[in-house]
């Protein structure tokens, strides 16, 4: 199916958050506000909870100072393989925190071996009960970030209860492994729990960086090319059009991706110049790590030789693959553009122009997907089904209308359709700056068939059935 | 070429680097000492998450019924929320004859059953001291009905387990959405349930989040809460368990399947996240690498109304059969709603229904060609109790598996003689959690050609394969002699515990 092109003009950089700081807790290990430490297993048959192994965490001298983490003493623990995945060291507070019912988010440094997430769990017991032992699980929170490997790294966890609970102990599981015991054991370092209103980790450099300040701006009527248009196999995608009065140096187009494809196709870029040479480098972020990796095995998919000569407004075509291995998701492009009058930057530096030659950068999105996506329905009071009668749809076309059947019980009433839809629709919906998930509402209140449009087609598909009783 | 000066200029800050990252892992290396676990029997280490013991007891009862008794019955509502609070409208002529639920339930092969002890409308169905809005100020004989007491002992004679729903949404309280009524009200019903009436196997928490009610008042308002907090069910169930040990909670120890039209997903993962069991976006698929072991249960109406109404039609025994196949075929246990009438009966159409689906599974699920039949693999763990033959021993404690980083091996079961088959039953052993991502069933006459029989995905508890998977009706009979399972894919080493041919 072609899909329809859609035309953006350019937009100002997206600024990354930096959130406000409400610090409630901190725990650097140096100034004893801790009770003690330990080990902890949620697993009721651990060896470490049925006596048959002891848990091994202290305090040490920090053995890994650097730039991030200079301080002084840290906790070292020792992260056995025979432990479950939300096996982890263990610090009791000097004094219990009471819960919040907003979410908080308790940001932690581990330094490990090897990246992969984390996971918090809280103890605690609820305030007024006496009786109660403090080791009753309140929480279990993954990392909402991968913690890197080799480096420290500020791993955060949201926190959220009932405010008559209380916090007396935090377990962090420096790993979440399903399977530990064939992983092996190892060391990992934890510092400076810090409790706070901010889920942005600390000491994490923005993404996407480019080598000048964001809010540059170039000579009035220079422009690179007049337009960019993007297609795949999927269609017509996106198309950017650039304008000799838009001055900003450095764009991200986040609306929604200018290019779809799916692992293994190939994208095209359709250039039309502006009657002058133009160069144009495009990268590709695949691993979603925030960074476009420079050097000649980076992550640059397409670039112009040289100069294309354009005197005539002829343009290019440029293209590029992806990757094979590539898991669904929307992944950040960037297109580094120059014209006749700037050098020509080393297309292996996806962060430098040159700004005041008329050298631009623009970040948008690829939305990568699957030929088809998973479907899942959330309804009560109602029942489901496909068009021809059978069971709801589990799977549909990808960029193709979702249309299905719904009758609601006679006590209720249709008011509407809540739609998630997107990549990766259990995790965050921001990955580094790159749009993973949106939610959409679609007023309905007649039964019968319904259709989500293409539009919310766009990965994975959650309907959730809103109604109200009679 | 560099000079060796050169290269020791340009490279000595790095080199310098790396021997200070080295020596702090050699030191850090050196704070703790390895240990070992001995593993004399080559056990399989798990793959987490894992059930506890309350857990594998509450999946193995798989099949429970429920049932929905309260004012609604007589006022032919669903929800009763938006109607003033009148224990008057509970009015019955007879007692309610739980017995004879717990029977049509037995009838149907159910093994335990959950009751409703207090709808949304707050009324509750015994005498309790937390409200007044209860069955000793109901009309008929109300003051004589304890549906807890009644019903237990009626389960507890047919030899059922026995479970209770409890609305946390109550339309009638004063004190809702305050804090004062989880502690004061909620908590003090659940106290009086889980000390008065024996063991429970399972408490249902209804996922409502409050809405229009008169709340004790004499006019319609709104009052919503945050259900990921309000409840504070961590504490709660941690409570629970002290009354009743092996009670499972729902929300916390089971989730929601995600629709009530009875489906389980083809792909069904018993790991889950807590915040997911409140978005409840993937629970009819689970979390593959959830955190939690929280599996699914499928919750289903035998008519088209959790409370009866007059006019209601009961599904046939074929539609709750196919429900069966698609629930706990599917890696989910099944709660399936059986309403009694205003009389306390459980209406004919019903019992009849529930009669037919019980006859149903004794006549297609019931004799098991596998059983005790010889079984070979092409892949054993060794050493160790781990060879094919576990699969059809009829015991759910031996399994069969592979060695440590072997994700996938194949069964093949030689039935003896041909036989027609509907059905392939395969069970992992869950306790060492779930694992299987990728399978394929193939059958053969003779043991050299072999045909597909159906391929799926999750296997988990339970998954139950019609050729082609596809339940939509009994269909025609697949002749072989040789039946093949073929792990595909798998967490690390696959262990299947019992593979049933029907």
């Amino acid at each position: 199916m072609k899909m329809k092109r859609f035309i953006y003009a350019a937009v100002a950089a997206l600024a990354f958050a930096a959130g406000a700081t409400a610090q409630d807790y901190e725990c650097s290990f140096e100034a004893g506000d801790y009770k003690a430490v330990s080990t902890f297993d949620t697993w009721a048959d651990s060896p470490f909870r049925t006596g048959q192994l002891t848990g091994q965490a202290k305090v040490i001298d920090n053995p890994h100072r650097d730039d991030i983490n200079g301080t002084g003493r840290v906790l070292a623990f020792h992260r056995s393989q025979w432990g479950s995945h939300l096996y982890g060291a263990r610090v009791d507070l000097a004094t219990p925190l009471p819960f919040a019912d907003t979410p908080r988010y308790l940001h932690v440094m581990i330094h490990k071996p090897a990246r992969g997430k984390a996971a918090l769990v809280i103890l605690g017991k609820r305030s007024a009960w006496a009786g109660q032992s403090p080791e009753t699980v309140q929480l279990v929170s993954p990392s909402l970030n991968e913690v890197e490997g080799g480096k420290w790294c500020d791993a955060v966890f949201m926190v959220r209860g009932n405010v008559n609970a209380e916090m007396h102990s935090f377990v962090v599981a420096t790993d979440t492994e399903r399977n530990p015991a064939t992983q092996g054991s190892y060391t990992a370092f934890i510092d400076n729990l810090f409790l706070n209103d901010d889920p942005t980790p600390r000491n994490v450099s923005e993404p996407y960086k480019v080598a000048f300040d964001t809010n540059a701006t170039v000579a009035d009527g220079t422009t690179p090319f007049n337009s960019a248009a993007f297609s795949s196999p999927d269609g017509e995608g996106g198309e950017l059009k650039l304008s000799a009065s838009q001055q900003a140096a450095y764009q991200y187009i986040d609306q929604c991706p200018l290019a779809t494809a799916k692992p293994g196709d190939r994208v095209t870029l359709d250039i039309r110049g502006g009657g002058a040479d133009f160069a144009c480098d495009i990268y590709a972020d695949w691993d979603n790590d925030g960074v476009f990796a420079a050097g000649t095995d980076g992550e640059l998919v397409a670039t112009t030789p040289s100069l294309v000569p354009d005197s005539a407004g002829a343009g290019c075509t440029m293209s590029f693959a992806v990757p094979e291995s590539i898991k669904p998701g929307n992944y950040r492009l960037r297109l580094k553009a120059a014209n006749a009058l700037s050098s020509r930057p080393d297309p292996s530096d996806p962060t430098g122009v040159d700004t005041a030659a008329g050298g631009r950068i623009i970040d948008c999105l690829a939305n990568v997907h699957a030929a088809k996506v998973k479907v899942g329905f959330v309804a009560r009071m109602c029942e489901v089904t496909s068009t021809d009668g059978g069971l709801a749809p589990a799977e549909a076309e990808w960029g193709k209308d979702l249309v299905f059947n719904l009758r609601m019980d006679g006590d209720y009433r249709l008011t509407g359709l809540e739609v998630k839809h997107g990549h990766n629709l259990t995790g965050p919906q921001h990955t580094n700056g790159n749009q993973q998930w949106s939610v959409d509402v679609i007023d309905v209140t007649e039964d019968g068939r319904l259709t989500i449009p293409a539009r919310m087609v766009d990965g994975d598909v959650s309907v959730t059935i809103l109604f109200t009783n009679k | 070429m560099h000079s060796s000066r050169h290269i020791t200029g340009r490279f000595l800050p790095l080199l310098a680097a790396l021997a200070v990252a080295a020596s702090a892992d050699c030191a850090a290396q050196s704070l703790f000492r390895e240990q070992e676990l001995p593993n004399p029997g080559n056990t399989p280490s798990p793959v987490f998450p894992v059930p506890t013991e309350r857990q594998m007891q509450w999946f193995e009862t798989e099949f429970y019924g429920f049932s929905h008794y309260g004012p609604n019955t007589f006022v032919g509502t669903e929800w009763g929320n938006d109607r003033p609070s009148d224990p008057t409208e509970f009015a019955p002529a007879t007692l309610p004859d739980c017995q004879q639920w717990a029977d049509a339930m037995a009838a149907a092969g159910m093994r335990g059953a959950v009751i409703i002890s207090k709808h949304h409308d707050g009324f509750c169905l015994w005498p309790t001291g937390s409200t007044e809005f209860n069955v000793l100020h109901g009309a008929g004989v109300s003051k004589e009905v304890n549906i807890l007491k009644q019903f237990a002992d009626a389960c507890r004679a047919n030899g059922m387990k026995f479970g209770v729903y409890v609305s946390p949404w109550d339309a009638s309280s004063p004190l809702y959405a305050t804090d004062a009524y989880v502690t004061d009200v909620l908590l003090k019903q659940i106290t009086e349930i889980c000390t008065g009436y024996g063991p429970m196997f399972e408490i249902w928490f209804d996922g409502a989040m409050g809405g229009g009610g008169y709340y004790g008042g004499s006019e319609l308002q709104n009052r919503t809460i945050d259900k990921t907090v309000y409840y504070d069910w961590e504490n709660v169930a941690d409570s629970i368990h002290k009354m009743q040990p092996g009670c499972v909670v729902w929300g916390r120890e089971f989730r929601w399947c995600g629709n009530e039209d009875g489906f389980s997903g083809r792909t069904c993962w018993a790991n889950f996240n807590s915040k997911e069991v409140f978005i409840e976006q993937q629970n009819n698929t689970g979390v593959e690498d959830g955190l939690l072991f929280i599996p699914s249960e499928s919750d289903v109406r035998t008519t088209s109304k959790w409370f009866w109404t007059a006019e209601e039609k009961a599904k046939t025994p074929e539609q709750l059969f196919k429900i069966y196949l698609e629930t706990i075929g599917r890696n989910s246990t099944l709660i399936m709603n059986c309403a009694p009438d205003d009389k306390g009966k459980m209406p004919d159409n019903v019992v009849e229904s529930l009669k037919g689906l019980g006859k149903l599974l004794d006549e297609r699920l019931a004799k098991d060609f596998a059983a005790g039949r010889h079984a070979t693999a092409d892949k054993v763990r060794t050493p160790g109790d781990f060879g094919a033959d576990n699969v059809t021993d009829g015991c759910k404690d031996t399994y069969w598996t592979t060695n440590d980083g072997d994700t996938s091996g194949s069964v093949t079961i030689d039935l003896k003689r041909r036989r027609g088959i509907h059905y392939v039953m395969l069970q992992e052993y869950i306790r060492l959690g779930q694992r299987v991502r990728a399978f394929d069933i193939e059958t053969s006459i003779d043991g050299r050609d072999w045909q597909p029989f159906a391929e799926g995905t999750t296997i988990g508890y339970k998954r139950i394969m019609a050729k082609d998977d596809n339940t939509d009706s009994y269909g025609e009979a697949t002749e072989a002699r040789y039946v093949r399972v073929n792990i595909r894919d798998s967490h690390t080493c696959p262990l299947l515990h019992t593979i049933s041919i029907y």
